[in-house]
């Protein structure tokens, strides 16, 4: 089954709303979650609505990692607005995981904002491996001005 | 080459193409309610199931139009297939939607029939 991810609807209604994220200034994350964890788009706004993140074993420490080289950029032809970040990594993993949540880290659950999340069709299993979600091209997130 | 949307295998390691997250794909069920603008902007993920969808549909024939129709304007589009399957029976029905894509593609795709929503080759019309 195919990965998708979608942004949270929320987080793109506070954009102009009292909680905005400044892309490449913030702390931006990405956490992994088990199957149970299933994102509701409409409903989710923080990170303490992302249940059943992994346990801080087998490679995996609590809140996800912290995405680096975070650039915002806008391309005219496609009038997309792209949130580009590096890849998010773990090595030396042993886990199991469903749901990766890009997420706002306020260091605090109810006050970070999730931003959208990807949804890799199926358990996914690494043993003593690195776990690597390579970002596309053309973003992370994007969105386009119609 | 990977694409966004598979995963890969290497060794122990495991990697997974996350394509950018864009918009909600429609579900099978708001399947009527895709428009062409929503298909114009959908990730190559996305079109990915829509085909795959279209092609488990085959004929869920009484709630076409809209849905099949967005379907072949998308395939056209954005796979580089030169054709789209319809057969006779559908084409009867859609031949107002037939007829927009025909504009939509500029007039250049010529007949929109082929492979896809095949029931066999007699009840076909073109390729």
């Amino acid at each position: 089954m195919a990965v998708t991810a979608k942004w949270y609807g929320l987080n793109v209604k506070d954009q102009w709303g009292a909680t905005p994220v400044n892309w490449v200034s913030d702390t931006i994350k990405t956490s992994l979650h088990l199957v149970a964890y299933v994102p509701n788009q409409d409903t989710d706004e923080f990170f303490s609505a992302a249940t059943n993140e992994l346990t801080a074993t087998g490679g995996y420490t609590a809140g996800g990692v912290t995405l680096g080289s975070k650039s915002l950029t806008y391309d005219s032809p496609t009038n997309e607005a792209r949130l580009i970040a590096g890849n998010a990594s773990w090595a030396s993993a042993t886990f199991t995981c469903r749901i990766a949540v890009v997420y706002k880290s306020t260091g605090t659950a109810a006050t970070s904002p999730v931003m959208g999340y990807v949804d890799m069709g199926a358990d996914q299993s690494v043993s003593s491996g690195t776990f690597t979600i390579q970002w596309d091209a053309t973003g992370v997130l994007k969105g386009t001005a119609a | 080459m990977a694409r966004p949307g598979d995963i890969e295998r290497h060794g122990p390691d495991l990697t997974v193409y996350a394509p950018a997250a864009i918009r909600q794909l429609p579900s099978v069920k708001n399947a009527m309610d895709i428009t062409p603008a929503d298909v114009i902007q959908m990730q190559e993920v996305e079109l990915r199931v829509l085909r795959e969808e279209l092609e488990k549909q085959k004929m869920a024939a009484s709630t076409i139009t809209r849905f099949c129709v967005c379907c072949m304007y998308t395939i056209l589009l954005h796979t580089g297939d030169d054709c789209v399957a319809v057969d006779r029976e559908l084409y009867n029905r859609l031949s107002g939607a037939q007829i927009q894509i025909a504009a939509w593609q500029d007039d250049e795709a010529g007949a929109v029939y082929g492979r896809y929503l095949e029931q066999s080759p007699d009840t076909n019309i073109g390729g």
